[in-house]
């Protein structure tokens, strides 16, 4: 059909005025100055943002009543049109498409006969249902969204780093999709799969499923070293936004990010509304194996200690209790002589937070120490633990417990001989040495750079997010810490600049907590939260955070009794102590109650630490022994040894502002979390503390969301059919394409809603069981080549060519070399002379990948496989719903002469030879037909396939066994079309 | 055939839906109507055929292909085509006290201020300022125009590469000579149209500068090594003679019978086709390489015969890259060998050495190639582009490197309708930044596809919901220059 003749049809016309009206005539107008009108925008394409129906299903003559419901709205537009489907396919054809469709894999020879001697109704659905039920399905449809997420191991850029642990991401999808887990459900796990109430468990685990969906936000690429850090980070968050409203709204929302979207309801307070979840969240390596089971013995350990340290304390305060009778005359003796108490006094002098320090003072006539504030004028507090409530804590892991330890709370050991660790003479946040056994498990792998996520993974404690002002940060700590800064949300910590951002603090021998600085003066007005994490077994306190312009005094003594602090010299203070130590023992024996009397946790705490100065012991008690013996069996419940993988944490609540022309450096107005307005949420998401992800989740999950289940059946349709009803699968806007069947869409979307429940293998076996998907590759009709030359209307299904990793996939199944373990880390990718460049694995894998399907080899962003990407594997930059279908000459290069097609027609050859003794050539190559194509040779085909084989006979003069001949022609079927192009 | 829709090469906006008609009567408005209606599977079945097939340009073009000379790891300016006197004066001097102040730096590791360690000269009718890096380049500046006052945006290598081929400082956009061959199509049947031809060096960002990004990969770079096996698969594995062809009669035959039987399917057509080309490329890309044709005074024009073996390498890649546009390949880009391990000319220490070796290794090579055009005739419709991804400072990094330098660099084109012994814009009296007609990335870009008879305002392709062209939302055709 000419060109002009083309054009003549009323179809395509139709098409071009309804493409052409949103392009150039859209309501913004050409130069786009025309108001912002909603609501306006909204109609004009009222199909995609009014809520899915149900509709009501075309009668259609040639099906009357029958025939699937998918059919008669095809069949209907068809017969309005006056076109007929071209004929059903045959069996072998059929089964060949679907194993493709629902795996990824051709159908084996004994798939093949199993199912042609099937010859009961219904085989065809149960064919289907066995596809579904393989663990086959799962990997290919997990590669499906991998393309979304823009899935990939390495962070790309100038070096390439690993992403540590990315792979974990991809068996979660593997286990997600074979568990046909409800698509409502897999997105919320994706939006806040760490804030969900109830976790996904992985069946027969403790393992939570759910948090690993979190990951992908982080999958895409990540620079080293960038000199405009806040730029950089503007490109990631657009990047992550893109992929989001992409893959899940079928939205591009990006372009707000600079100005009000051309012609969709879309502005730019939208896009920062929605850059505002990704801010108030961060980073982090989530220990997914036992976070759920150590959450729980978290809360075992609470109660054991809830009830057993209360009486500990007791037994401690009866133990001390007669000691404190000759206090002030071993306290008066103590210069002098060498005994315990000596030891107090010399240290107590030089330790302004000692209990005796003013003891000591007024003792050598120093006077009496000063009470100086203790925070510099004008300095801000970021965090402050020791007090409770004052920023909402945010724990990753239990290291920490759940809270500030205040003033006054027990503070367990671990043993029967040390039932108290002392009692907290001020509030901090603690390490809990009983969570010192944590550690990752062998071969989890870290993070690259200085980053050191995986190390803090399950025990890190993180500040809310600031601006800072003029960057100078102050710690008050004691023990050691590995604190990261995570200015503007920088990961990849290498490289010249940025380093300052990691740093170890470590009090050494210091009795009291100490003032650190962390000058972050490089990054005044930059946003920034911290994370604290500890290092080997050191203990860990942190108590403040603050910025300041000088570096805050030493922190305040402790808080003594009145009665020592009122004392005016020595022998005051020494027959006063005997009264402190009395009250102190009081309240221990009373279990310990908060609030306790002021003062007494100091002196309280200096007892049970140093019970020899009273000739007490407080280890060996029934009281001691009950406890340690039940914070042992909690641990022996605990699971110390996890993996980790990359996870969202949620932090505290962030707005960005919307950035004029998208210039970080032209902040305007706040734009509150929310959803675009276009969907007429209720109101924005914007809760005192955390991200709102969650909320987010369950709007986009609402049943009446117009887009989610609409965008998610069209993906489906796309898969199984070659282009989606809407063809922009990953745009639904003006500048994507109207839907061809806007009424099926909207019929499907709302049975995946509320017949399926959102199951996605039950709308993949709705599809698949359609007449359309049996559907003929032709003839098509002359009429049809007139008035739908392009198909819109479905008269025929096209030759579809697999994608690159089917094609590899069918090597191996059809060699006989496919290895069908599943999950686990990434097979090497071969790397031949042309895969070069910086950050190059140091080791190739090996050429056929032992076996694996194509889903398991590494992506490593510099270095895809080059087979792969001639074939159009995506690169992994963002999301790429639809992916190119290419013919170039690299894809016939690699079909002659690629060293994997050539070694699999080898095996492949041997395997027919061992497999078919003795058979007569015609015979062999039936079988390698039905192998390769799922069909028999015709005749021709045969015939020529003989007269062939003997052509190839002569290349190989010694080729005693004819396997050189049988591995030409293989390598020949190999190279036909119709092994990689699926009619 | 490419996915996505509408190119507007062939549409413009503004023509009314008759001219459409009446355009469509010509095989490009069949083309451009079948991406206009659809996805690849609404185009495998409307059109087929290869992709690459020249197109009229948008208006007369001045170039018909590009050799772009990347020059990656960044010359610095101040040593080669941007003469400073002031820093020979005031070397060794605090550059804070003598520029003032100064913009961040990747390294922040700021020496004094470091005068050039070669002598500039005046050369050619022109009188252009050449370092004595150059001294073979600079016999040519008569047929260069020398831009002293490019920009980038980006400070760190894989950005400002990605930013120099793509106009974006991101990973996975279409490169430029993507953007030239999807928009020119390539006159070649049996070579790619865009072919990179490695020196030994992968730049910074790796075989993505090089990429089509969501352009089809048809248009993406084939990396050809100028050494060893040239391209991925293009050896034949059979050894014996004949043996291919035996098979392919087979695969021809098969292919046959499945085309009739799917009644002649489009994609499988062109499939066929493609298989053919990839074939045929087996021969023609060896052939391409054999420079046995080349005479003795060629060879020793590019300096093939030079004692530096980086020299050799470079004049190969060269010569090649003279004999790939005299087959018709759109664009032709060369990576710089590895004459100093990675560093390319990065050379943030050991300035006299790095510089020194990278510019003995291109020099000749490069002159050679612009004699060797000239003398041919090729020069006129040929562009020749040479250029790094941003400069280096004015003063040292530590004591004898310099840092980068987004805010001016030197970049220079010859041949291809760009007027010669011209210099463009000028940087501050420090060479630091660019004063005086201050170019960007998406300027050049623009003028380079302009030269290629392309507006770069309607050279788009639809991705995401957006008409996405190489140069943003902005560029202006640089007109001073044009010839």
């Amino acid at each position: 059909m000419s060109p002009r003749a083309l054009l003549r049809t009323p179809l395509i016309l139709g098409l071009v005025v309804s493409l052409w009206t949103p392009l150039f005539a859209g309501p913004a107008g050409p130069e786009g100055k025309a108001a912002f009108d909603l609501e306006a925008r909204k109609r004009a394409r009222a199909w995609m943002w009014e809520s899915p129906r149900r509709q009501a299903i075309p009668e259609v003559a040639d099906l009357g009543l029958a025939g699937s419901a998918v059919d008669r709205f095809l069949r209907h537009r068809l017969e309005k049109a006056g076109l007929n489907p071209a004929p059903p396919v045959d069996d072998r054809t059929w089964l060949r498409r679907a194993h493709f469709a629902v795996t990824g894999l051709p159908p084996t020879a004994g798939e093949i006969h199993r199912f042609l001697s099937d010859r009961e109704s219904g085989a065809r659905e149960r064919e289907v249902d066995r596809l579904l039920a393989s663990p086959h399905f799962g990997e290919r449809w997990a590669r499906h969204w991998m393309d979304l997420m823009r899935y990939a191991e390495t962070r790309g850029h100038e070096s390439d780093y690993a992403i540590a642990n990315a792979w974990q991401y991809r068996d979660y999808l593997l286990r997600a999709f074979n568990a046909d887990v409800p698509y409502d459900r897999f997105l919320q796990e994706h939006l806040a799969g760490d804030l969900l109430p109830e976790p996904r468990l992985r069946p027969g685990t403790e393992s939570n499923e759910s948090v690993l969906a979190t990951g992908w936000p982080f999958l895409g690429e990540e620079v080293h070293s960038p000199v405009d850090i806040r730029q950089d980070e503007c490109e990631r968050l657009d990047n992550k936004v893109d992929v989001f409203t992409k893959s899940f709204l079928g939205l591009t929302v990006s372009c707000a990010r600079c100005h009000d979207h051309k012609f969709d309801p879309i502005r730019t307070d939208d896009y920062y509304g929605l850059v505002g979840f990704l801010l108030s969240s961060s980073f982090r390596q989530v220990r997914f194996e036992a976070s759920e089971n150590n959450r729980q013995g978290a809360v075992e350990l609470a109660g054991v200690r809830a009830r057993l340290l209360p009486k500990a304390a007791a037994a401690a305060g009866a133990a001390l209790r007669p000691g404190i009778a000759g206090l002030s005359r071993w306290l008066a003796g103590a210069e002098g002589s060498t005994n315990h108490w000596t030891t107090q006094v010399q240290s107590a002098a030089t330790n302004p937070v000692h209990v005796l320090h003013r003891y000591v003072r007024l003792l050598r006539r120093q006077g009496t120490p000063e009470r100086s504030p203790s925070l510099p004028a004008g300095a801000r507090i970021i965090a402050d633990f020791t007090r409770p409530g004052v920023q909402p804590w945010k724990a990753d892991g239990e290291a920490f417990g759940s809270g500030p330890v205040t003033e006054g709370m027990l503070l367990p050991g671990s043993t029967a001989s040390e039932p108290l660790r002392g009692i907290a003479s001020y509030g901090a946040a603690r390490r809990d040495p009983f969570w010192n056994r944590l550690r990752n498990s062998p071969g989890n792998e870290d993070d690259s750079g200085r980053l050191g996520a995986t190390a803090r993974a399950g025990r890190m404690l993180r500040t809310p997010t600031v601006t800072l002002g003029a960057g100078k940060l102050h710690y008050l700590l004691r023990g050691r810490a590995k604190v990261y800064a995570a200015v503007d949300s920088h990961l990849m910590l290498d490289g010249p600049l940025h380093g300052v951002l990691t740093q170890t603090f470590d009090s050494g021998a210091a009795p009291a907590p100490v003032w650190f600085s962390h000058d972050l003066s490089a990054y005044a007005g930059h946003r920034t939260h911290l994370e604290f994490g500890p290092e080997g077994d050191r203990d860990l306190e942190i108590l403040q955070v603050v910025e300041s312009a000088e570096t805050p005094s030493v922190p305040l003594p402790p808080v003594l009794p009145p009665e020592l602090e009122q004392a005016g010299s020595a022998a005051d203070f020494a027959s006063a102590l005997e009264t402190s130590a009395r009250a102190a023992c009081d309240w221990l024996e009373k279990g310990a109650p908060l609030p306790a009397p002021v003062g007494i946790p100091a002196v309280a705490d200096w007892l049970v630490r140093n019970p020899e100065l009273l000739g007490a012991r407080l280890g060996g008690t029934p009281a001691a022994t009950a406890l340690a013996e039940a914070q042992e069996d909690v641990a022996r419940r605990i699971r110390w040894e996890s993996r980790t993988a990359v996870a969202l944490f949620d932090g505290t609540g962030v707005d960005e502002f919307v950035l004029v022309r998208g210039k970080p450096l032209k902040p305007g107005s706040s734009a509150p979390r929310g959803l675009p307005a276009a969907f007429a949420s209720p109101d924005r998401i914007n809760p005192a503390e955390g991200s709102g992800r969650l909320e987010l989740g369950r709007r986009l999950a609402d049943p009446e969301n117009p887009l989610v289940a609409r965008v998610m059946v069209n993906r489906m349709w796309h898969h199984l059919f070659g282009r989606g009803l809407v063809p922009t699968v990953d745009n639904f806007g003006a500048l994507g394409e109207a839907p061809t069947h806007p009424e099926l869409l909207d019929h499907l979307a709302w049975q995946f809603v509320h017949e399926d429940a959102w199951s996605m293998k039950r709308m993949i076996r709705r599809l698949v069981l359609t007449q359309a998907f049996a559907m003929g590759n032709g003839p098509v009709e002359a009429r049809a080549r007139e008035i739908d030359p392009v198909n819109a209307l479905w008269h025929h299904r096209p030759v579809r060519r697999l994608e690159a990793e089917a094609i590899r996939d069918s090597l191996l199944v059809v060699s006989g070399r496919f290895n069908p373990i599943l999950g686990g880390p990434p097979v090497p990718v071969f790397l031949d002379e042309f895969v070069v460049g910086r950050g190059r694995p140091d080791k190739s894998g090996s050429l056929d990948g032992d076996g694996r399907r194509t889903f398991y080899t590494a992506v490593r962003r510099n270095f895809l496989s080059p087979t792969q990407v001639a074939f159009d594997f995506p690169t992994p930059f963002s999301t790429v719903g639809r992916r190119n279908v290419t013919n170039v000459p690299s894809q016939g290069l690699a079909r002659m002469n690629d060293p994997l097609f050539r070694q699999q027609a080898g095996v492949w050859a041997t395997r027919l030879l061992r497999e078919t003794p003795g058979a007569p050539p015609a015979a062999r190559i039936a079988w390698l037909f039905e192998s390769a194509y799922g069909r028999l040779p015709t005749p021709e085909e045969g015939s020529d396939c003989l007269a062939s084989l003997d052509e190839l006979r002569a290349f190989h003069p010694a080729d005693n066994h004819g396997v050189e001949a049988w591995t030409d022609l293989a390598h020949a079927l190999l190279n036909a079309n119709e092994f990689i192009y699926v009619p | 055939m490419k996915p996505g829709r509408p190119n507007p090469l062939f549409l413009d906006p503004r023509i009314s839906r008759r001219a459409l008609l009446r355009r469509a009567s010509n095989g490009f408005g069949a083309l451009a109507l079948g991406s206009l209606l659809g996805g690849p599977g609404i185009l495998a079945a409307a059109t087929a055929g290869p992709t690459t097939r020249p197109r009229p340009s948008m208006f007369r073009p001045r170039a018909r292909n590009v050799i772009f000379l990347f020059m990656e790891g960044a010359v610095s300016q101040v040593d080669s085509f941007d003469h400073k006197p002031l820093l020979t004066k005031h070397h060794g001097e605090d550059p804070r006290k003598a520029i003032g102040r100064l913009e961040k730096t990747q390294f922040e590791n700021v020496g004094t201020v470091m005068k050039s360690p070669w002598e500039f000269r005046q050369h050619g009718r022109s009188g252009t300022w050449v370092s004595s890096l150059f001294p073979e380049v600079a016999r040519h500046v008569d047929d260069l125009c020398v831009i002293r006052s490019m920009t980038s945006s980006f400070p760190e290598h894989t950005s400002a590469n990605y930013f120099l081929h793509s106009g974006t400082g991101l990973q996975g956009r279409p490169s430029l000579g993507a953007w030239v061959t999807y928009g020119l199509g390539s006159p070649n049947d049996d070579l790619p149209g865009y072919v990179v031809l490695n020196g030994g060096q992968i730049p910074s960002g790796g075989l993505d500068n090089f990429g089509s990004g969501f352009l089809p990969a048809t248009y993406q770079g084939s990396l050809l090594n100028a050494q060893g096996t040239p391209l991925a698969n293009v050896v034949p594995g059979e050894t014996e003679s004949g043996l291919q062809e035996a098979k392919r009669r087979l695969v021809r035959r098969l292919n046959g019978h499945g085309l009739e039987s799917s009644g002649h399917d489009g994609a499988l057509e062109s499939a066929i086709a493609n298989y053919e080309l990839a074939a045929r490329m087996q021969v023609t890309v060896p052939d391409l390489l054999d420079l046995k044709g080349e005479s003795d005074a060629t060879r020793r024009l590019y300096g093939l015969d030079a004692p530096f073996e980086h020299t050799r390498t470079y004049a190969r890649q060269c010569l090649l890259a003279r004999r790939m546009v005299e087959r018709g390949v759109r664009f032709v880009e060369l990576t710089v060998p590895m004459v100093d391990g990675y560093s390319r000319w990065d050379a943030h220490g050991g300035l006299v050495k790095n510089h020194g070796n990278n510019a003995l290794a291109v020099d000749q090579p490069i002159a050679g190639l612009l004699a060797d055009l000239k003398g041919r005739g090729m020069l006129e419709d040929t562009l020749v582009l040479w250029a790094g991804e941003f400069g280096r400072t004015p003063f040292a990094q530590g004591s004898d490197g310099r840092d980068h330098n987004e805010y001016a660099f030197s970049v220079w084109m010859a041949g291809g309708g760009v007027k010669g012994g011209m210099v463009y814009g000028a940087t501050d009296d420090w060479g630091y930044k660019a004063v005086e007609n201050r170019l960007e990335m998406h300027d050049l870009h623009a003028t380079i596809l302009h030269l290629l008879g392309m507006d770069h305002e309607r050279l788009t392709y639809r991705f995401g919901g957006r008409d996405i062209r190489l140069t943003d939302v902005r560029g202006e055709v640089v007109r001073e220059i044009l010839a």
